[in-house]
């Protein structure tokens, strides 16, 4: 009470943030994974006869009439029962069912393949190019500002737009094949960036990465600052190649800022879900996310969020992960 | 010679990089100015840059007299700035009582419980939710996108303001409390006046972040479009020039907010990590 009292005011500030976040976030995940626990042919049955029941209810209760009320009170009779008979039938109760159907699934199995082979493959290139541009940076040259505004210029571009985009790059007659065609590159026969496969792959992580390079490249450039202008003078005085520097003094000492930068990439590239939705499409390219979305658009709620569900599991073990890293390097940097 | 041959590759690098990024930009805009007859034509006589047919302001006049932008532009504007008012008057006073935790563990423990309910997957917590709101009949209405948003932006923004409070000095409020004023005087005439830039940059990025989401608007609207679905509607009926001109609208605020925020905009906001 005296807590209380002391502390009425804080605890008045910090609790509509908290509650929400309890409501809206933490509520809905576990009702998720209750769902992904029901047998799908229960779900929809259940469902339909709830929403059934509370319509009759519903029109009960506004009818006037007294003989449509008899009328309804009989429909009402037989929803009911009909519900009681579902929660005593074989599909009630706990079940994996959802899970082993997700990976009998072909599209799951597939998405599952296809969202590492994005994460990985995103990650590598991604790592590659903004470590390069991060470098370049570093160099003093003639119109570095404005090339730093180009290389940010993406941050800002909504996801929604850059797929758009990336659709009149990749058709098959689009730009992308177009300057490929002026290279001479290919014939008149053109590469289909959509087919699915490990070209659908590309596509995607092409797409991911002009988006989200930027942000690499920024957060590379604070690494490449916090170590000391000491040690690059140590470097040139001892006269070693450039390449032999990067990879013996500083890739190590810049390993705190790349790991923490790589697995947020990786929770951001697990949970991708515009790109290979409007890119792509769902048929020959679905990912965990975008699967998801098509089994509930198919209304199929609870293999819906038995995959959802998968998709939680995985992004909270990058997570702990992280912060399993971030807290290691504050003991290193007090030690 | 070995010294100029650096530099030429270095400029070449230089080129091909702001091609690359600079590129996709032009076409959109490009494309929601050309005469279908140059889109269309046979990809080998297609040209990356130039539009021999001239440019035209039909697909702008088109989108504008379908009737469909007016209601989806208000719908957007009307969510970004309810969902950015709600989220600054929510987050904002939890991200001070946050700031000033004295105990470190516990100080971590929220900030972690931020950064966590940023990151789940949206296509798990939007299904619950539709399902949710379907009963609430908040489908299709602002309302219901607005909570959904909430969803996104609260710990983002929340998170965001930490930083800010953590970095007004604590002895302003001690001296504060000395001259005599209470605690709510306090907060009102020296910690909200001192916050108050850290808190439109946070406004802004949670604007930008509802003027742009997708996903909950996909799983929440059956016809009520925002700008983003109504561009995504497009794109499925292979309407290249209304989803140039969409996307091209939608970029215009981004951009304008962009230059603005940049000087204030550091890579740790963005990226959302624990540091």
């Amino acid at each position: 009470m005296k807590y209380l009292k002391q502390y009425w005011l804080e605890i008045l500030m910090i609790t509509p943030l908290f509650v929400y976040i309890l409501g809206f976030t933490v509520m809905p995940v576990f009702t998720n994974l209750k769902n992904s626990f029901i047998d799908q042919r229960y779900g929809r049955r259940y469902d339909i006869l709830t929403s059934k029941i509370s319509d009759i209810k519903y029109d009960i209760k506004n009818s006037q009439n007294q003989e449509e009320i008899t009328e309804y009170e009989k429909e009402l009779a037989i929803a009911q029962n009909e519900l009681d008979n579902l929660k005593k039938s074989d599909y009630s109760g706990f079940t994996f069912e959802n899970y082993k159907k997700l990976f009998q699934t072909r599209d799951f199995r597939k998405g599952v393949f296809n969202t590492i082979a994005i994460t990985l493959t995103g990650l590598l290139i991604q790592f590659i190019i903004a470590m390069s541009i991060a470098l370049l940076l570093t160099n003093e040259f003639k119109g570095k500002g404005f090339f730093r505004t180009i290389v940010l210029t993406p941050l800002g571009i909504p996801t929604i737009v850059s797929a758009t985009i990336m659709t009149y790059i990749f058709d098959i007659s689009g730009y992308l094949n177009v300057l490929f065609y002026k290279l001479g590159l290919i014939s008149e026969i053109t590469p289909n960036w959509g087919q699915g496969g490990w070209l659908s792959i590309f596509m995607v992580v092409f797409a991911d990465t002009w988006k989200v390079l930027p942000l690499m490249v920024l957060l590379f450039i604070a690494g490449l600052e916090s170590i000391p202008k000491s040690v690059h003078e140590a470097c040139s005085i001892d006269g070693s190649k450039s390449w032999y520097k990067f990879f013996t003094i500083i890739l190590p000492l810049m390993k705190p800022h790349i790991t923490i930068a790589l697995i947020l990439r990786a929770i951001d590239a697990f949970r991708i879900f515009e790109l290979p939705l409007i890119l792509a499409g769902t048929a020959t390219t679905p990912v965990i996310s975008t699967f998801t979305y098509m089994e509930y658009d198919r209304q199929n709620y609870n293999l819906s969020a038995a995959s959802g569900t998968i998709l939680t599991i995985i992004i909270l073990i990058f997570v702990f992960s992280y912060l399993y890293v971030v807290e290691r390097e504050k003991g290193e940097e007090k030690a | 010679m070995n010294k100029n041959l650096k530099k030429i590759l270095l400029g070449l690098s230089l080129i091909f990089i702001s091609s690359i990024i600079i590129y996709p930009i032009f076409l959109m805009f490009r494309i929601s100015v050309s005469n279908p007859s140059d889109i269309f034509k046979p990809f080998t006589e297609k040209s990356l840059f130039f539009n021999s047919d001239g440019l035209t302001m039909e697909h702008w006049k088109n989108v504008y007299n379908s009737g469909l932008l007016l209601p989806a532009l208000i719908k957007s504007l009307l969510v970004a700035t309810f969902v950015t008012l709600i989220a600054v008057i929510v987050a904002a006073p939890a991200a001070y009582v946050i700031a000033r935790i004295g105990n470190k563990k516990i100080k971590y423990l929220f900030i972690v419980s931020l950064f966590i309910s940023r990151v789940f997957p949206e296509v798990a917590i939007a299904l619950p939710i539709s399902v949710r709101f379907l009963s609430w009949n908040l489908i299709d209405t602002n309302l219901g996108l607005i909570l959904a948003h909430l969803i996104r932006v609260l710990p983002y923004v929340g998170w965001i303001l930490v930083g800010t409070f953590e970095a007004i000095p604590k002895s302003l409020e001690e001296a504060s409390f000395v001259d005599g004023a209470g605690r709510v005087k306090t907060l009102i005439n020296i910690i909200f006046p001192l916050s108050l830039p850290g808190v439109s940059v946070a406004a802004m990025l949670v604007w930008l972040e509802s003027w742009n989401e997708f996903t909950y608007a996909l799983y929440l609207t059956v016809t009520e479009n925002t700008l983003p679905l109504q561009t995504y509607y497009y794109i499925n009926r292979g309407g290249i020039f209304n989803s140039a001109a969409y996307a091209t609208i939608i970029t215009v605020p981004v951009i304008i907010m962009t230059f603005v925020m940049q000087r204030y905009i550091k890579s740790g906001m963005l990226s959302g990590g624990v540091k």
